[in-house]
């Protein structure tokens, strides 16, 4: 795919022209949802999402580390584990979200305890659209020790390796603030519907 | 549902927070620009002017802006506001304030008042509430749509929820004027 950029400017004799030459196919889109009216972005490049919070105390990294490293799945986690795919449709994710957090009950331990569903809702590995129920899934709470800089997880009775999907106890804070990282990335890689992406958890 | 208001009267809302991919409201009443600056801990001379702001720089940042009832910030991929500890500053001298969080893994209402979160829900999960007094708006709630079960539309129904209780009406001219616009402290979304 070739790209010709010409500028001009008051008062110049010659136009520049600048040609960029794309070995890999450029695929651009008008699609909404995506933080900006058009954009583009190499389609055969799977970018990866990375959480970061990981050893300043983010529960709801923590757990998505703890829930992609303990699972069979290894959902996102490359190269163990299939990557995720964008849901860009809010009432299905809302709905994902609502059936995998029925019941859910806040754990007094956890300041402001908020249901952490992972793979996220607006995925296509959300447990609903996997088939899941609250009661298949792994349910765990991250507890981060300030002091040594060390979590320890403790899985609510029935957890299982073979859990395709997990609900975390994070802070409600923590919750928004991956959230927030996971809307950043779709804006900054224009990731779009079905879209697959990988998902690490850092620093 | 109060008869005076349409079932789909923030649909432009939805459309909003689903074109940005996420936003965080954050209201103080009576409190100006400045004040609410103030509670989240930010200086008010970093504070510019929109036009100052460079739209392509992927730091965050928050609106905020004011009228005689309310002082607000806008924030996108941040909640700082729906933090307990900017909601107690917010109120601690005896302000009230309230959050609308709506993210892409999960979207929330918190209301603070004297310097603590009073009462607060999930928007998506409604049973699941938080604050001292976690039951206080259940009528609001239910007039809102936010307790009915099935699918539905979770940012409409949060701006019908603060006309309900709190008779702040969200506008399009609100979220999208802002008086100042700051980057956010930490430079980074955790």
């Amino acid at each position: 795919m070739v790209w010709n950029d010409s500028f001009q400017c008051p008062g110049c004799v010659t136009t520049a022209t600048v040609n960029w030459t794309f070995q890999s196919l450029v695929r651009c889109d008008r699609q909404s949802n995506t933080g900006s009216a058009i954009g583009c972005a190499i389609g055969s490049w799977t970018p990866e999402l990375v959480l970061t919070g990981y050893y300043s105390g983010n529960t709801s990294s923590a757990f998505v580390w703890w829930f992609q490293s303990s699972n069979n799945d290894h959902w996102g986690q490359y190269p163990n584990g299939a990557a995720l795919t964008r849901l860009n449709n809010p009432n299905q994710a809302a709905a994902n979200r609502a059936a995998m957090c029925a019941g859910f009950i806040a754990n007094p331990v956890v300041t402001n305890d908020s249901c952490d569903e992972f793979p996220f809702a607006a995925t296509y590995q959300s447990g609903n659209l996997l088939g899941q129920t609250p009661s298949q899934c792994s349910q765990v709470v991250p507890e981060y020790n300030s002091t040594t800089g060390q979590w320890t997880f403790i899985p609510y009775p029935g957890y299982s390796a073979s859990q395709r999907c997990g609900i975390g106890h994070v802070r409600l804070s923590d919750n928004q603030s991956v959230g927030g990282m996971y809307g950043a990335f779709i804006q900054n890689n224009r990731i779009i519907d079905q879209d697959r992406f990988y998902l690490g958890v850092c620093c | 549902m109060d008869s005076r208001e349409a079932p789909d009267s923030f649909a432009w809302f939805t459309a909003w927070v689903s074109r940005r991919l996420g936003a965080c409201l954050t209201f103080g009443r009576g409190l100006s620009w400045q004040e609410m600056l103030d509670g989240f801990g930010i200086a008010r001379g970093d504070a510019l002017l929109p036009e100052a702001v460079d739209p392509t720089a992927h730091a965050p940042r928050m609106g905020v802006a004011d009228n005689p009832e309310w002082g607000w910030t806008i924030e996108q991929f941040t909640a700082k506001g729906s933090t307990a500890e900017t909601l107690s500053r917010l109120t601690a001298r005896g302000h009230e304030a309230l959050s609308l969080a709506h993210t892409q893994t999960v979207s929330s209402f918190l209301y603070a008042a004297d310097g603590s979160i009073v009462t607060g829900f999930d928007l998506t999960v409604p049973s699941i509430r938080y604050g001292s007094d976690p039951h206080r708006f259940d009528n609001e709630m239910a007039r809102a749509g936010l307790v009915a079960e099935g699918a539905r539309d979770i940012p409409a129904a949060s701006a019908r929820f603060l006309r309900s209780a709190f008779r702040l009406d969200l506008s399009p001219e609100m979220v999208e004027t802002v008086a100042r616009v700051v980057y956010l402290p930490d430079g980074r979304h955790d």
